[in-house]
């Protein structure tokens, strides 16, 4: 099976089209750079820490993503499925799977543009300093990657939802419980009363985790594995919600 | 020649209602097949079943030979479909939209893909509006470009759910022209709930209701059926009217008589059925004139298509 088939290609092609035929998109990469920037100088404490690299900047990207990939994903399906274009998709000779595949890829590579977008402040703290740019790559590495996981989270949120912002929310609420999933909080929730292979199971679940490991340059095969996994899981249940929910 | 179209004892049950219920018919090339039934018969359903968007509970389709079971995507790609309101993309424009549909149906190379959506254009009139964005459309254009997207890969057969539903009474015309041009070379099934419709473009007629076939014939064999069923309606003075009732009844033929309110409140009117093979007007007539009563109107009204309708789906003629 080809991950990319020429479906995939074309769909993604108009999803992507679809962002930026709208205000929306503009909008939208404009608020992720006025947010990230602003987080990273005012409450990452940038100057403060003294140091140049882009530590303050990182932190703050899976809070943003907790807002601004839900809201990425949202008319993914469920547009469809309001105006009825599904209709219209689904009778085509393509499968389900290529066509969850070509929305997902759109959403992933705008997240990959916005993410592009904030280079500049990498070229900055070069010319404050010298940074480790290897860990900074990495980081970015890490922060798309955590974008294609909550993507693929967003999609299979909107597949459910005929209403964009019920999409929207149940899809920001699911990222948050990926996000806290690994924080003292949910643990001591569970702390006692559920078996500890559980509790680390849950601990493992966070996507928080995973990109911490992975920005401090400890890039063990199984972050990115897990990211991987983790896009597979919600592809797939994507593609088995849009073929038994697609008429509801 | 072959079939182009099988539907085979197709069922699609929801939870306790059963939407369609042992459907079975098959179209050929040059067929144009009129899907009639009230709302909620089960048309969009049977539609939704053909063109591979639902699946089944139980019973086929197949396409050209190909199963829609086992073979979804070369049964897919024979069909051309226009939904329901003919949902689009709006924010893409028409040359656009239709250059993505085109390649979404594997007509990907320039020249091929120029010539498919050149033919559709032209065939439905867009010209004028290629660069638009199709939300900025009317609602005739928008179902034409829903109509060019169906016929761009020129497919053998074509599914149309209430291809005039919401147009305007010129627009409906041109798109039955369409459709009436079309159907030498395509099997077509539209689905409708004007009757008119059916007569003037299908050249077969399937009367749904409650999910079954209640009728499979002809719109000319629907008509001369109706036409059969006919009966005289009779004004007389009120006074004579009792007089007139049981000497109708004891007429062998006359199968019921039935009063109804005039126009004229010194007057009233009879509605007269009578069998088949008996000369209804004649037998009137004669009684009229056995009587020495004088009618004010006296005359014969046939039921039409409409009342076919109504008797299948409803169970009642009148």
């Amino acid at each position: 099976m080809k991950v990319f088939s020429s479906a995939t290609r074309l769909i993604c092609k108009r999803e992507l089209f679809s962002y930026f035929s709208t205000p929306m998109a503009y909008i939208f990469l404009v608020l992720f750079l006025l947010l990230s920037n602003a987080l990273t100088f005012f409450m990452g404490g940038f100057f403060a820490a003294g140091q140049a690299d882009l530590r303050s900047f990182f932190l703050f990207h899976p809070w943003l993503y907790l807002i601004f990939i839900p809201s990425l994903t949202m008319r993914l399906w469920s547009e469809e499925r309001k105006n009825g274009s599904i209709e219209l998709l689904m009778t085509l000779p393509i499968t389900a799977l290529e066509a969850a595949l070509g929305k997902f890829f759109a959403a992933w590579i705008f997240t990959g543009i916005a993410l592009l977008l904030t280079v500049p402040l990498w070229i900055t703290v070069n010319y404050l300093g010298q940074p480790d740019n290897g860990i900074i790559a990495l980081n970015y590495l890490a922060s798309w990657l955590l974008a294609g996981a909550l993507v693929s989270v967003g999609c299979f949120c909107s597949a459910l939802c005929k209403n964009q912002m019920v999409a929207f929310i149940l899809g920001s609420s699911l990222t948050f419980l990926f996000i806290l999933s690994g924080t003292p909080v949910i643990l001591s929730f569970f702390k006692g009363w559920l078996p500890s292979v559980l509790l680390e199971g849950i601990a493992s679940m966070s996507v928080l985790t995973h990109y911490a490991a992975m920005g401090k340059g400890l890039v063990g095969v199984h972050n990115v594995v897990f990211f991987g996994v983790m896009i597979a899981y919600f592809m797939a249940a994507t593609t088995l919600i849009i073929q038994t929910k697609k008429a509801d | 020649m072959t079939d182009a179209l099988t539907v085979s004892d197709l069922t699609k049950k929801y939870d306790t209602i059963t939407a369609v219920n042992d459907v079975s018919f098959s179209v050929k090339v040059g067929d144009v097949l009129g899907f009639l039934g009230p709302n909620g018969a089960g048309k969009s359903t049977t539609m939704k079943m053909i063109t591979g968007f639902l699946q089944p509970d139980a019973g086929e389709v197949v396409v050209l030979g190909k199963s829609m079971h086992t073979h979804p995507l070369l049964a897919k790609a024979a069909i051309g479909y226009l939904p329901e309101g003919s949902p689009l993309y709006g924010d893409m424009t028409v040359i656009n939209f239709l250059g993505f549909m085109a390649q979404m149906r594997g007509i990907t190379e320039i020249k091929k893909k120029g010539a498919a959506i050149n033919r559709a254009v032209s065939r439905m009139q867009l010209q004028s509006v290629l660069r638009q964005p199709i939300d900025t459309l009317s609602k005739g254009f928008k179902r034409r470009v829903g109509f060019a997207q169906a016929i761009l890969h020129n497919p053998k057969v074509l599914i149309l759910d209430e291809p005039t539903d919401g147009l305007d009474p010129n627009q409906k015309h041109q798109i039955r022209q369409l459709i009436r041009d079309m159907a030498k070379e395509k099997a077509i099934v539209i689905s409708t709930h004007i009757l008119e419709e059916v007569e003037a473009i299908c050249t077969r007629a399937i009367i749904l209701n409650q999910g079954k076939i209640v009728l499979d014939s002809t719109p000319q064999q629907m008509q001369l059926e109706a036409q059969e069923q006919r009966h005289v309606i009779v004004h007389v003075p009120r006074a004579q009217s009792d007089k007139l009732l049981p000497t109708l009844l004891k007429i062998n033929g006359i199968i019921k008589v039935e009063f109804q309110q005039a126009d004229d409140p010194t007057q009233a009117a009879l509605r007269i059925h009578g069998e088949k093979d008996l000369a209804l007007l004649d037998t009137v007539h004669k009684v009229l004139s056995d009587h020495q009563l004088q009618a004010s109107q006296i005359r014969m009204e046939t039921a039409r298509v409409e009342d076919m309708f109504r008797k299948v789906t409803l169970g009642t003629m009148n």
